[in-house]
C-alpha cells in the first residue's frame, strides 16, 4: 500500500527526514512516535505535499502510484488524506460546503459522478449522528470558532466522507479530553478495513490505547530506528525514547 | 440656431470626406471634441425641450471652470477630453471583424461563463452583431413587450432616459440633478452635458414593483452610450430592486465611461440597487481597458427612506466609484455592500459616503476588497453626521484581501461626527490568503485554483448574500474567473 | 522644516490633504512676529521627581545634547513660550536627540506657554540598533496658543519607540509624528488622549513606514470633546513592499459629549506587502447608557457616574506609560484637567 524508500526531506535548507523507509501494508494500521523534532509532523506534511517540504531523495508510492511528482490535490483524489494536527479555520465557508466542494473535486478528478445534494446531505447526518455534531454546526464556517475537540471531530468526520484509502493521523490526539478521544478514536477505529491503511502520527501512547496499530515504528532525528509490535508502545511508556537517541547518532 | 446648423454642416463634411459616401439616412455623428455647439447638436438630436438644453449648457460651462480630481490612489494617462466623440462614437469603425480580433483571454472567460457563440460576439463588439442581440439575448421582442405590459399595468414607468424626456418631462425636470447637480464634480459635470442615454424608472406611491428590474433588459430599447444618466424616483411607500450591468465581460471602444446615478427615496420607500461591473479591464501588460468615473448617489429625501447599494467590481482599468447616500429624512436608512476585485494592472479607487443629516438615520457599510498581480484597490469613504443627527449610527466593516507580493491595498476613511448622539463604528482588516488555508483545502482536494476560489468567496460572502439569487450565482463564478493565475 | 511659520505663501491649507481637517493659514492669518524669546517661565503645572529638566523657550533647542548628556537617562523638556498681547509672538526652530546603540532614555516633554504665540517647533530623533525611547508629552497651552509639534523618529532594529502624548488643546494644536520603522525586531508604539473643551482644537497626526520585514506596531488613541472643542485624528500605517510579517494595529475612540463639538477622524491602512496583519478600528460615541445604568443602579448620582467612566474611559492610555513616576505625575495632570471636564 504505503511504499516509502529512502526518504529525504529538507524545510529551509535544513535536512529533517535523512533517508526513511516504510512500508504499511493494506488492511494495516501502523504507528509512528518519536520524541519533539524528530520529523514525525514533516512526515506527514511531505507525504500530502506542502510546499517548502523539499524531497531531495528517495520515493513514496501509493498502491505503487508515485505520490511525490503529483499536486496536492491529486494526491488527495488519489486517496491520501491527512487530518491536521491544527485544522484550519476557513472563514465565510460553511462545513457542509466545504466538504461537499472537496468530495466532488475529487471524484471530478478520479472521473466519477458528483454526488447530488440530497444524497450527500443523508450520508452526512448519518455520520455526523455517530460522531456527535450537530447538523447545525455543519452550517457555520468550518471550524470557526470550534473548540479543539469539535476540530478533530470535523477531521474525523471529513475523512468519513471522502473515505480516503489511506489516512494519517498527525497528533490527532491533542488538545483531546478523555471523551472527545473516545469519540474521535471510535470514528477512526470505525474506518479501520482490509482496504484502507492508516499511519498514526503520535508522541504518547495515549491515543494507542484506543487505536491499536499492528506495527509501531520509532523515529528518532530523521530515521525508523525500530519497529515492532504494539507492546512496544507500552516499553516507551515505561523507559522512555532516551534508549533509542544514541542509536540515531 | 446657427451655430449648430454649422455643426452639423461640418460633420457632414467630415463625414464626406473620411468615408467617401454621404449618409442619406438619418446624421449620426458629431465630431470629435467637445465645446457649446456640440452639446446643443445633442440636446437638438434628441429633440429635447429648451430647459434641458439650458440644463446641459449650464453644465457645460461649470465643466469647463473645473479640474479633474487627482486625490484618489490612482495612475492613469489622463484623457484628452477634445479627442472623443460625444456622440453616437463611430463604434462600426472600428469594431472587430470577428471574434478572432478579440484578446484571447477575453473568450475564454466567455467560455468559462458559459456564454453561448451568438452572445459572444454581442458581448465583444464584433461588427454586424448588434442586431442579432436583441434576438440572442432576449427570446423575442415579445417578452419585452410583456414585461412592459406588466409594468404598466402597476403604474411603473421604465424606459429610457431619452424617451421619458419627451413623455414625461415635468417628472425628469422635477429630479434630475437634485441628487447630483450639474457642478457636483468634474465627472459629474460631464456627464450632465453631454449624456446621450440612460434608465429613467418611477414607481408610483404604494407600488412594490412586481420584478427586478434591469438594464440588461432594456439595453434593446436604446443604446446607452458612454455618459449614461439613470434616474430612479421611488414615490411613498415604493419598492424597487433595480440590477445595472451583466456578469459577462463587455468589450467595448469608448476608453473614458462617465454615468450619473440618481435615486430619489421618498416617504417609506425603498430601492435596492444592485450593480455587477465587468467590464475590459485591458490586456496582461494592461493596456487598453475601460476607465470607469461613476457618480452614484441617493437621497433619502423623506422619513423612514431607505436605500441598498450593493455592488460586485471586477472589471475596469480605473474604477472611481463611491455610491453615497444623504440620509436626509429622519429614521431613513443607507447600505453599501461592495466587492471589488482587481488583478493584473487594475487599480479601483472605490467606497462610499454616509452622510448623516436626520434624526436616527442609520447606515452599514461592508467592504471586501481584494487585490491580486500587480494592481491597487483602495477603499475610500466618508461616514459624517450634523449636529442636528442625534442618533445616527453607523457600523462599518471593511477588510482586505492580499494575494501575492506586487499588489496594494488601501484604506481610507474619513469619520466626522458632530454630535454626542451619534454612534459610530469602523472596523478595517488587512491580511493576505493564507498559505495554510489554501493547503489544507488542498489536501481535501481541491485544486489551487478552486481552493483559491473557495477561500475567496469565503472572504466575500457577507456581500454576496445582499445580491439577488440568481445574481449571486453568477457574480461568485466572475469574482473566481477575475482572480484565475493569481496564486503560484 | 515642512512649512515656514514667518512666510504665509508656504501655510498648509484644508486644499493639502495632509491638513484637511487643520487649515494652518486659515487660523493663523496674520504673520506672527519674529521677537525675542522669553525667560520668565512660570511653575510647572505638575510636580515630578528624578528628572532632569531643561528648558525650552519658544523652539530653542540650543543646548539639548548636553541636557541628555546630563540627564542620566531621564530627561524633562520643559517647552515655555510666553506671547504677546499687542501682537502674534512667533517661534521656530528645530532640535534632535540621537539614542546610540542600547541607549535607554526617558524623555518627559511638556508645552506650556502664556498669551498670543504661534510655535513651530521641530524635533528629529534617531534611535541605533536596540536603543529604547520612550517619550511622554503633555500639551497644557493656553487657549490663544498656535502650536505646531512636528517630530520624525528613525529607528533601527531591535529598537523600542514609545510615545504617549497628553492634549487639553489650543486655539490651534497640530502634533504630528513620522516614525521611519526598521522592523527586525523594533518596536513602536504610539498612544494619545485628549480632553478638549471651548473652542479648542487638537490635531494629533501619526504617520509610520514599515521600511523592513517583522516590524511590529500598535496604537491606542482615546479622548473626549465637548463645548465647540474639535479633535483630528490622522493615522496612517504605510507597509512597504518586502516589509513582510508586519504586524500593526491601530484603534482610535472618541467620546462626544454635546452636540457642536466636533470628531474627524481618517486612520488610513496603505499596504504594498502581502504577508502581514493590519487592522484599524475607529469609534465613536457617548457613554455606555447601560455602564451609566449600573454606576447609578449601584448609588452614584449622574455626575459622579459620568465622571468615573470618563476617567475610566481615557486612564488606560495613561496607565500604559512604563516610568512610575512619570505615570503618577500624568494620571495627576490628567485628573486635575478633568476636574471641570466631567460636569456635562
Amino acid at each position: 500500500m504505503l511504499n516509502i524508500e529512502n526518504l529525504t526531506v529538507s524545510v529551509d535548507d535544513k535536512t529533517i527526514l535523512k533517508g526513511l523507509t516504510l512500508d504499511v501494508p493494506t488492511g494495516e494500521v501502523h504507528a509512528i512516535m518519536g520524541p519533539n523534532g524528530a520529523g514525525k509532523s514533516t512526515l506527514g506534511y511531505t507525504l500530502a505535499g506542502r510546499s517548502n517540504y523539499e524531497v531531495t531523495a528517495g520515493s513514496a508510492t501509493l498502491n505503487g502510484e508515485d505520490l511525490l511528482d503529483k499536486d496536492v490535490h491529486e494526491r488527495a483524489a488519489a486517496g491520501l488524506y491527512l487530518s491536521f494536527q491544527y485544522p484550519l479555520e476557513i472563514p465565510g465557508v460553511p462545513a457542509l460546503t466545504f466538504i461537499r466542494t472537496a468530495l466532488n473535486a475529487q471524484r471530478k478528478l478520479r472521473g466519477e459522478d458528483e454526488m447530488s445534494a440530497p444524497e450527500f446531505l443523508k450520508t452526512t447526518r448519518e455520520v455526523a449522528k455517530s460522531l456527535k455534531i450537530d447538523m447545525d454546526m455543519l452550517k457555520r464556517p468550518l471550524n470557526v470558532g470550534f473548540s479543539g475537540g469539535e476540530k478533530k471531530r470535523m477531521e474525523v468526520l471529513q475523512m468519513a466522507l471522502l473515505k480516503p484509502k489511506f489516512l494519517i493521523l498527525d497528533e490527532t490526539d491533542s488538545g483531546l479530553d478523555i471523551d472527545a478521544l473516545k469519540v474521535v478514536s471510535e470514528g477512526v477505529n470505525a474506518l479501520r478495513a482490509p482496504d484502507r491503511g492508516m499511519l498514526v502520527i503520535t508522541h504518547y501512547q495515549r491515543l494507542l490505547d484506543h487505536i491499536t496499530p499492528d506495527r509501531i515504528h520509532i523515529l528518532v532525528d530523521g530515521r525508523i530506528v525500530h519497529s515492532g509490535g504494539p507492546e512496544l508502545a507500552h516499553e516507551l511508556e515505561a523507559n522512555g525514547y532516551d534508549q533509542y537517541l544514541g542509536e540515531a547518532a | 440656431m446657427a451655430a449648430v446648423k454649422e455643426t452639423i454642416d461640418t460633420v457632414q463634411k467630415l463625414e464626406t470626406y473620411e468615408h467617401g459616401f454621404v449618409s442619406d439616412i438619418e446624421m449620426e455623428f458629431a465630431p470629435k471634441g467637445l465645446n457649446a455647439d456640440i452639446v446643443r447638436f445633442i440636446s437638438e438630436k434628441k429633440n429635447e425641450p429648451e430647459w434641458m438644453l439650458q440644463w446641459r449648457l449650464d453644465a457645460f460651462e461649470r465643466w469647463q471652470s473645473m479640474d479633474e480630481p487627482d486625490w484618489a490612489k490612482l495612475n492613469y494617462k489622463r484623457v484628452d477630453y477634445q479627442d472623443l466623440y460625444y456622440y453616437a462614437a463611430p463604434k462600426q469603425k472600428v469594431a472587430p471583424k470577428s471574434l478572432d480580433e478579440i484578446d484571447p483571454e477575453l473568450l475564454r472567460t466567455y467560455e468559462k461563463l458559459g456564454i453561448p457563440l451568438k452572445e459572444q460576439m454581442v458581448l465583444a463588439g464584433v461588427e454586424g452583431a448588434p442586431k442579432y442581440a436583441v434576438d440572442a439575448v432576449f427570446d423575442s421582442v415579445s417578452v419585452v413587450t410583456t414585461f412592459k405590459d406588466e409594468l404598466k399595468k402597476s403604474g411603473v414607468i421604465f424606459c429610457s432616459i431619452s424617451e421619458a424626456l419627451r413623455e414625461y418631462p415635468e417628472l425628469v425636470r422635477k429630479y434630475l440633478g437634485t441628487v447630483v447637480p450639474q457642478s457636483d464634480n468634474y465627472f459629474a459635470a460631464l456627464n450632465s452635458a453631454v449624456f446621450s442615454d440612460g434608465s429613467f424608472v418611477y414607481i408610483p406611491p404604494g407600488v412594490r414593483c412586481p420584478m427586478e428590474l434591469s438594464t440588461y433588459f432594456r439595453i434593446n430599447a436604446s443604446e446607452t452610450g458612454q455618459f449614461e444618466r439613470t434616474l430612479i424616483i421611488a414615490d411613498k411607500g415604493a419598492y424597487v430592486s433595480y440590477l445595472e450591468g451583466c456578469t459577462a465581460p463587455m468589450r467595448d471602444e469608448n476608453q473614458l465611461h462617465a454615468a450619473v446615478v440618481e435615486l430619489v427615496v421618498l416617504e417609506d420607500a425603498e430601492i435596492k440597487y444592485s450593480t455587477v461591473q465587468n467590464w475590459y479591464p485591458g490586456d496582461a501588460e494592461g493596456k487598453g481597458g475601460i476607465y470607469n468615473f461613476v457618480t452614484k448617489r441617493a437621497d433619502c429625501r423623506e422619513p423612514r427612506a431607505k436605500v441598498s447599494w450593493t455592488q460586485v467590481e471586477t472589471g475596469s482599468a480605473i474604477t472611481w466609484k463611491y455610491p453615497s447616500c444623504i440620509l436626509r429624512g429622519d429614521d431613513s436608512v443607507g447600505e453599501f455592500y461592495s466587492i471589488a476585485v482587481t488583478n493584473g494592472h487594475q487599480q479601483a479607487d472605490t467606497g462610499t459616503k454616509m452622510i448623516h443629516l436626520g434624526k436616527n438615520t442609520r447606515s452599514r457599510i461592508i467592504s471586501k476588497g481584494i487585490s491580486a498581480g500587480k494592481s491597487s484597490n483602495t477603499y475610500r469613504g466618508l461616514v459624517s453626521a450634523h449636529a442636528r443627527a442625534a442618533g445616527a449610527r453607523n457600523f462599518t466593516q471593511c477588510d482586505s484581501l492580499l494575494i501575492g507580493k506586487t499588489c496594494a491595498a488601501h484604506t481610507v476613511p474619513y469619520v466626522e461626527a458632530d454630535t454626542a448622539k451619534a454612534q459610530f463604528e469602523h472596523e478595517a482588516t488587512t491580511t493576505r490568503l493564507s498559505e495554510d488555508q489554501l493547503f489544507y483545502a488542498m489536501q481535501r482536494g481541491l485544486s489551487q485554483e478552486e481552493a483559491v476560489a473557495l477561500l475567496v468567496n469565503g472572504f466575500v460572502r457577507d456581500v454576496l448574500q445582499e445580491l439577488p439569487m440568481e445574481f449571486a450565482v453568477e457574480a461568485q463564478k466572475l469574482v473566481a474567473i477575475s482572480l484565475e493565475g493569481s496564486v503560484g | 522644516m515642512a512649512f515656514d511659520l514667518f512666510d504665509p505663501i508656504t501655510w498648509p491649507t484644508r486644499r493639502d490633504e495632509e491638513w484637511k481637517y487643520s487649515d494652518l493659514a486659515r487660523h493663523l492669518r496674520i504673520t506672527p512676529r519674529e521677537l525675542e524669546v522669553s525667560t520668565d517661565i512660570a511653575a510647572p503645572a505638575l510636580t515630578l521627581e528624578g528628572f532632569h529638566v531643561h528648558n525650552v523657550f519658544g523652539a530653542d533647542y540650543s543646548g539639548l545634547e548636553a541636557a541628555v548628556a546630563a540627564s542620566n537617562g531621564k530627561l524633562w523638556l520643559r517647552h515655555w513660550a510666553r506671547g504677546r498681547l499687542d501682537c502674534v509672538a512667533g517661534f521656530q526652530n528645530k532640535g534632535r536627540i540621537d539614542l546610540k546603540a542600547g541607549e535607554h532614555l526617558t524623555l518627559f516633554e511638556t508645552y506650556e506657554g502664556k498669551g498670543n504665540y504661534a510655535v513651530h517647533s521641530e524635533l528629529e530623533l534617531t534611535l541605533a540598533e536596540g536603543a529604547r525611547l520612550e517619550r511622554v508629552v503633555v500639551m497644557d497651552e493656553p487657549e490663544t496658543a498656535t502650536s505646531v509639534r512636528q517630530s520624525t523618529i528613525d529607528t533601527a532594529p531591535n529598537a523600542q519607540y514609545v510615545q504617549t502624548v497628553v492634549s487639553t488643546g489650543a486655539a490651534f494644536q497640530r502634533f504630528e509624528s513620522h516614525v521611519a520603522h526598521a522592523g527586525h525586531g523594533a518596536e513602536v508604539r504610539m498612544d494619545g488622549a485628549y480632553l478638549l473643551k471651548n473652542k479648542t482644537h487638537f490635531d494629533y497626526t501619526t504617520r509610520l513606514d514599515h521600511q523592513h520585514i517583522n516590524g511590529v506596531t500598535t496604537q491606542t488613541i482615546k479622548g473626549l470633546v465637548k463645548d465647540q472643542a474639535q479633535v483630528v485624528f490622522q493615522g496612517r500605517i504605510l507597509v512597504q513592499k518586502g516589509a513582510d510579517g508586519t504586524d500593526a494595529r491601530m484603534r482610535h475612540q472618541a467620546l462626544i459629549l454635546n452636540d457642536g463639538a466636533r470628531v474627524r477622524a481618517k486612520p488610513e491602512l496603505e499596504i504594498y506587502a502581502d504577508d502581514v496583519q493590519c487592522a484599524h478600528g475607529n469609534t465613536i460615541g457617548n457613554l455606555d447608557e447601560n455602564a451609566l445604568f449600573f454606576c447609578m443602579s449601584r448609588g452614584m448620582d449622574e455626575a459622579t457616574a459620568r465622571g468615573l467612566l470618563m476617567q475610566a474611559f481615557i486612564v488606560p492610555v495613561i496607565e500604559a506609560i512604563d516610568d512610575d513616576h512619570l505615570r503618577a505625575a500624568v494620571l495627576e495632570f490628567v485628573e486635575a484637567k478633568a476636574g471641570g471636564f466631567y460636569g456635562v
